[in-house]
C-alpha cells in the first residue's frame, strides 16, 4: 500500500502535537530537580548554584524537626514537615550569592542555620 | 543607669530597620517573637500570664514601656542580638536569623493590647 507523501506529513504533524501535549502534560519531569536535606542546624549540600532564568524543582528533605528555606531576595520560601518533604518550581531573576535562612524554628542554632544559593548567568 | 544605657551601653544607635513595616513583617515578627521571647515577655510583649516577671532582678521590663521604646531600631536589635548583661535578657544571635530579629524590631513597634494575645502556652497547664 502507498501513502502519499501529504499524508505522510499530516501524520508526522500530528505526532509532534501529540507529542508536545504530553510533555507540556508533565511540568515537574522536565525541569532539573536539586534536592536538600535538612536536619539541626544545616543544608546539605550548604551551597547551591542555579543559572538565571532556568526553572528547577527544589525538593526540601527534612531528617528530624519541621524545617523550611526561605531567600527574601529571591522571592523563594518552601517549608517541609518533620520528617518529610516538600517541594516547590522556582525561577531565579537574578544573578549573585544570596543566602537563604531556616524558615521554621528549630532550636538553638536555627538563627545560623543557613543555605546559599548562588545564581550564574 | 537608664541614660547609660541609653546613649552608652546598647550600641547599635543609628543602624536602621532595613525591613519595611508592613501586616506581613508585624506578622512575621509576631511569629519570630512567639518563638523564642514570649517566656519572659508573653505574647503581646507585655508580660501577661509570665508569672515570674515582677520577680526577676531587675524585672521583665513591659516592651511596650517608654523606656524600651525610647530605644531606637539599631539599638533593640543590639539587645536581642546581645542581650543586656547583667540583667535575664539572654542573646539571640544564632538562635533567630537577623531577618528574624528585625522582624521582631517591626513587631516591637506595633505591639497588641495588653492580654489580648492571651497567655503562653506553657504556663496555662
Amino acid at each position: 500500500m502507498k501513502i502519499r507523501p501529504a499524508v505522510k506529513i499530516v501524520f508526522a504533524v500530528v505526532c509532534a502535537c501529540g507529542l508536545g501535549l504530553q510533555l507540556s502534560g508533565m511540568p515537574s519531569a522536565e525541569f532539573r530537580r536539586v534536592e536538600i536535606s535538612a536536619k539541626r542546624f544545616s543544608f546539605d549540600p550548604g551551597n547551591v548554584t542555579l543559572k538565571k532564568g532556568e526553572t528547577v524543582v527544589l525538593v526540601l528533605k527534612n531528617n528530624d524537626v519541621p524545617h523550611g528555606i526561605r531567600v527574601s531576595e529571591l522571592g523563594l520560601e518552601v517549608k517541609a514537615p518533620k520528617g518529610g518533604a516538600a517541594e516547590v518550581c522556582f525561577t531565579p531573576d537574578k544573578t549573585g550569592d544570596f543566602v537563604g535562612h531556616c524558615s521554621v524554628f528549630c532550636g538553638a542554632g536555627h538563627g545560623s542555620m543557613t543555605i546559599t544559593f548562588h545564581v550564574v548567568n | 543607669m537608664w541614660g547609660m544605657k541609653h546613649k552608652i551601653l546598647i550600641r547599635n544607635k543609628k543602624m536602621k530597620d532595613p525591613l519595611q513595616v508592613s501586616s506581613l513583617t508585624i506578622a512575621e515578627g509576631k511569629e519570630a517573637f512567639s518563638h523564642y521571647c514570649v517566656a519572659c515577655h508573653g505574647l503581646d510583649g507585655q508580660n501577661t500570664g509570665v508569672p515570674f516577671a515582677d520577680r526577676m532582678a531587675p524585672p521583665v521590663p513591659s516592651l511596650a514601656s517608654a523606656e524600651v521604646q525610647q530605644y531606637t531600631d539599631g539599638q533593640l536589635k543590639a539587645v536581642i542580638d546581645d542581650g543586656i548583661w547583667p540583667s535575664g535578657m539572654p542573646a539571640s544571635r544564632g538562635i533567630l536569623s537577623d531577618e528574624e530579629i528585625w522582624s521582631i524590631v517591626v513587631f516591637l513597634r506595633h505591639l497588641p493590647k495588653p492580654g489580648s494575645l492571651g497567655e503562653p502556652e506553657m504556663y496555662s497547664h
